[in-house]
């Protein structure tokens, strides 16, 4: 009888099983006998029932073979046994293998689980991709994305605007402003900073994380004349109360004023950011303030039920305009949405998708590697294979075991690999620059060992499958009839070798030539000109709490009165103040007008007030006019000094001193005439330093700054005699004082980078290193194959230096395939990664040039061995083999 | 020559194979266990079982047409060897002297 079924009905079992059990029924009638009973169990089936019963059935059929034939019931104690005997029989191969797979694994498991913590992981708030943040836009100011500018002035939020928000959004179901903020607080009798933010009860609600004890802020706390109250977080209410449940009621007091804590928010919350310990309520005073056009709030909203994203930023758009109508003083500010997720990953991201890259391409010549070592097992035990085929064991047995073996290598690799993980996790978390966003959400868990397990099972079929296909292709005879040695092994296997080991050194010369990128753009970002002598500079930020408000001229005593003192001390050169120093992490930028030729021009400009001897201080040079004297105080005509940048900006090619400009806010209606034209100071070692306007402190006073010491000689000395000058004068001001080089090589871009060169480094170090072992193993071995060829070779009067030349070929001609393809690689990858890098084309000879000629001269000295080792042959002995 | 040691699942396909006679297909023997025992056999259980016990000689079989039903697949008819027979009478009786007056404590065990 044919193939066809009869009548038109019939039903076909699934394709896919049908296929599966194929090759899995024993060959002949009895197989062909197991299929026909299959198709007429499921015929039967979907005459009686249902289709998809019979399909399931058929499935279940399919299985069941499946198991008792070529799977755990099909012998497989036996196997299993055989290849962990096979395995135990080449303790340094397969220790090498193991090894080579738990590095690559390990490097891979860490890499990867961070990046997906990060990146893929929702955030811990319900409906996360619901939760949206609000900044206002200015046409004027461009290139700055708002995670670099947060509270810069200009995208930040002013109190009334977030009121109109709150109020008048459709598209909202709850708003919530904050900024973050440092307060000194007092943890037992110790003064303490602790960060925090000033946040309204619309945050909480958007977040939709209620507090575990007590409450978070509610809407009659923002109400103007409601009392203070903070919320603290779970760590600090540990910390500070020992977690003492009556802590509710108690009161706290942030920078001096005292809040009523009203409630504890579970472990884990630390929104706006990590290590946010305390939230307070907003003062009256920011909630009446009617300015509009500087700001310093952020904004996060949920978006209502049904409402899309885009719908939002329309929305908002019009209400913006709307705005405009009743303030006209804000045209030309618009609204931006961002989605919360896409701001707290921000610049990790990219940063981690290099890694992901990186130890993607780590684990490639892992596998390589790994997999040549397997081929060179499997071709050594060719003859066994032999005998064993010859006395009947089945091809498709043998293959089985073959890669059973490489499965238990993966995965006591892989094994070995997520322990090694499970170390490296920590100590990678905590070298991560600036921190890793989400940190403490990130662990090992069952989703990462899931991965863990891929890897492994993905490595496991790809080296195992190569040699099982070439083990099991063995021409029986032809092995038993040859003598051992001088089976080669076959052109073919041949090739395979290289192109493992050629794909090995192209992945190596990648990542060696991008973590080279990434040692001199750190090199280079540390030695850049700062603008200014960081050398002998001590710093102290001072945040003088409330009290030292009323009045307004307290602040100014205090400080004017501290670097009197600091100038007493021995080794002092010169001791001042000033509000916003380079290298902070943080700036102010208000927007500005200046008088023009032609009327008037609007711009921004960072901002800082100093006082006398600041330029000094620091190296800054004069270009123009004068500094800041003691006369320039309060009652006297205000006066700037403004940077070089900012003479470029604003008036350029033109005489700055005598031109006046403002701060262009209704708060703040002074004019002030430029006196004199400074340097200019770089604020991050990447950035190129920005025009800039200097007050004096004098004249516009502020209870927060910089204290900033010149000494001569050793400045660890100094420091704790500041401290105490400090102290003195207030013994409630937690102070630390650092110097201004550490404050540079803190600097997050610094760090940023080095990280990058020392990971990137250390990754493309065991690339390179397997990589050469790979070359070295596969011509020892070709050598070692091929010792009764050679010793024909020179007994027929072939010339010791032929031999040496033919290895050296071969292995010089792997390293310059894989140099010239690494090569490629990596000016490929450079372009994606350019912007990471800091005064470095991804095309820098130099760099490009040594990695070549290092990886050159290791596949040399790679190749000389062997080489050597194919010279010595003795002929004789080699004829004998 | 010993005595073949017969597992509990072989010594049931080698019992329904005789029941059946001349009906002991492979889906026959399934049908036969599930009516008469109440278990329900995995398919490659069984398959295996009669490999197996065609490999130590107690059970033959012989080609049979096919039917429309099985896409032109062939049919094996079962049936148990002479040295089948024997195993299973050995099997019995050694149960028989082991079951020898334990009727008190285990009862008849009819259903």
């Amino acid at each position: 009888m044919s193939g066809r079924d009869g009548g038109s009905e019939a039903p076909r079992p699934p394709r896919v099983a049908e296929w599966l059990l194929r090759r899995l029924v024993p060959l002949g009638t009895e197989g062909k006998s197991i299929l026909g009973d299959a198709r007429e169990e499921h015929r039967r089936r979907a005459r009686t029932g249902s289709r998809a019963g019979a399909a399931l059935h058929y499935w279940r059929f399919t299985l069941s073979v499946a198991w008792h034939f070529a799977g755990p019931g099909a012998g497989f104690a036996t196997s299993f046994r055989q290849a962990v005997r096979a395995l135990v029989r080449r303790p340094l191969l397969t220790g090498a293998s193991v090894g080579t797979l738990a590095l690559g694994i390990g490097a891979a498991t860490t890499v990867f689980s961070v990046a997906y913590g990060v990146m893929f992981e929702p955030l811990p708030y319900p409906e996360p991709d619901r939760l949206v943040e609000v900044f206002r836009e200015d046409a004027n100011v461009t290139g700055l994305h708002p995670t670099a500018a947060r509270v810069s002035g200009l995208y930040a939020v002013p109190f009334s605007l977030f009121r109109d928000w709150r109020d008048r959004s459709p598209v909202f179901s709850a708003t919530g402003a904050f900024t973050p903020f440092a307060f000194t607080v007092r943890v037992g009798d110790r003064p303490e900073r602790v960060l925090g933010a000033v946040a309204s009860s619309g945050v909480f609600v958007a977040l939709g994380t209620r507090a575990q004890l007590g409450r978070t802020l509610t809407p009659g706390d923002d109400e103007v004349g409601a009392p203070r109250v903070a919320v603290l977080s779970h760590g600090f209410w540990e910390r500070a109360y020992g977690g003492d449940p009556s802590v509710l009621g108690r009161t706290l007091a942030l920078n001096g004023t005292p809040n009523t804590i009203v409630g504890v928010m579970p472990e884990g919350f630390d929104f706006p950011g990590e290590g946010t310990e305390v939230w307070g309520s907003f003062d009256d005073a920011s909630k009446q303030n009617p300015v509009r056009e500087a700001g310093w709030l952020q904004v996060v909203a949920r978006l209502r039920p049904g409402v899309s994203f885009e719908r939002a930023e329309r929305e908002m758009d019009q209400l913006a305009q709307r705005i405009i109508e009743d303030h006209p003083e804000e045209a030309g500010k618009a609204v931006a949405l961002f989605r919360l997720r896409d701001l707290v990953v921000a610049d990790t991201g990219n940063r981690l998708w290099m890694l992901v890259a990186a130890v993607g391409s780590v684990l490639l010549v892992v596998c390589a590697n790994v997999a040549g070592l397997l081929l060179v097992r499997a071709s050594d035990r060719r003859r066994e294979l032999a005998v064993r085929l010859a006395m009947g064991s089945g091809r498709r047995r043998l293959g089985c075991q073959l890669l059973m073996e490489s499965g238990l290598i993966a995965l006591v690799g892989g094994g070995l690999g997520y322990g090694l993980a499970a170390l490296a996790l920590g100590p990678f978390l905590a070298a991560f620059p600036g921190g890793v966003p989400r940190a403490s959400e990130i662990t090992l868990d069952a989703r990462v060992l899931l991965v863990s397990v891929a890897l492994a099972a993905a490595t496991s079929l790809l080296t195992g499958l190569l040699p099982a296909f070439v083990g099991t292709k063995t021409d029986v005879g032809d092995v038993l009839r040859s003598t051992q040695r001088s089976v080669t092994g076959g052109r073919r296997q041949r090739r395979l070798q290289d192109v493992l080991v050629g794909a090995e050194v192209t992945l190596a010369v990648a990542l060696l030539v991008t973590a080279g990128l990434f040692i001199r753009s750190f090199s280079e970002m540390r030695d850049v000109d700062p603008g200014f002598h960081p050398d002998g500079i001590l710093t102290a930020y001072l945040s003088l709490p409330g009290s030292y408000r009323q009045p307004v001229s307290r602040a100014g005593t205090f400080f004017d009165e501290l670097t009197h003192r600091l100038r007493e001390i021995p080794d002092v050169e010169a001791a001042t103040v000033v509000t916003q120093m380079p290298y902070a992490g943080g700036y102010s930028r208000p927007p500005v007008r200046t008088e023009s030729a032609n009327g008037f021009e609007d711009g921004s400009a960072h901002i800082s007030a100093a006082a006398p001897g600041y330029f000094r201080a620091l190296g800054v040079p004069l270009t123009r006019g004068r500094v800041f004297t003691e006369d320039d105080g309060p009652g006297t005509e205000p006066v700037v000094v403004v940077n070089e940048p900012f003479v470029d900006r604003f008036w350029p090619g033109q005489d700055p001193l005598g031109r006046r400009m403002r701060i262009n806010t209704s708060s703040d209606s002074t004019w002030y005439t430029v006196v004199g034209v400074v340097g200019a100071m770089r604020y991050q070692p990447d950035q190129p330093p920005p025009p800039e306007f200097y007050t004096s402190l004098a004249q516009s006073p502020s209870y927060w700054g910089t204290v900033v010491v010149k000494v001569r000689g050793d400045a660890d000395e100094v420091a704790p005699l500041v401290r105490q000058a400090v102290w003195e004068l207030d013994a409630g001001l937690p102070v630390t004082v650092r110097s201004l080089r550490s404050r540079m090589e803190a600097s997050s871009a610094l760090l940023g980078a080095r990280f990058a060169g020392i990971v990137l480094a250390g990754l493309a170090a065991i690339a390179a290193l397997l990589a050469v072992l790979g070359v070295y193993a596969v011509l020892a071995y070709a050598v070692s194959q091929s010792t009764r060829e050679i010793g024909i070779r020179t007994a027929l009067g072939a010339e010791k230096s032929a031999v040496l030349t033919s290895v050296l070929r071969r292995g010089l001609g792997l390293g310059g395939i894989g140099v010239a393809l690494g090569l490629g690689l990596a000016l490929l990858g450079g372009r994606f990664l350019e912007h990471l890098m800091f005064e470095v084309r991804p095309s820098d000879p130099l760099t490009l040039v040594t990695v070549s000629a290092l990886v050159l001269l290791a596949t040399l000295a790679a190749s000389w061995l062997p080489a050597l080792r194919a010279v010595r042959v003795p002929p004789a002995r080699a004829l004998r083999e | 020559m010993g005595s073949t040691y017969l597992g509990e699942f072989e010594q049931m396909v080698l019992l329904a194979i005789l029941r059946l006679g001349d009906e002991a297909f492979a889906l026959s023997i399934l049908d036969e266990l599930d009516a008469r025992v109440g278990r329900s056999v995995s398919r490659g259980a069984l398959y295996k079982t009669l490999q197996r016990l065609e490999g130590k000689g107690l059970v033959a079989w012989a080609v049979e047409e096919s039917t429309p039903d099985r896409g032109g697949h062939p049919r094996r008819r079962f049936d148990v060897a002479p040295r089948g027979v024997v195993a299973l009478q050995e099997s019995r009786t050694a149960l028989h002297r082991l079951w020898d007056g334990l009727e008190p404590i285990l009862g008849r065990g009819d259903r």
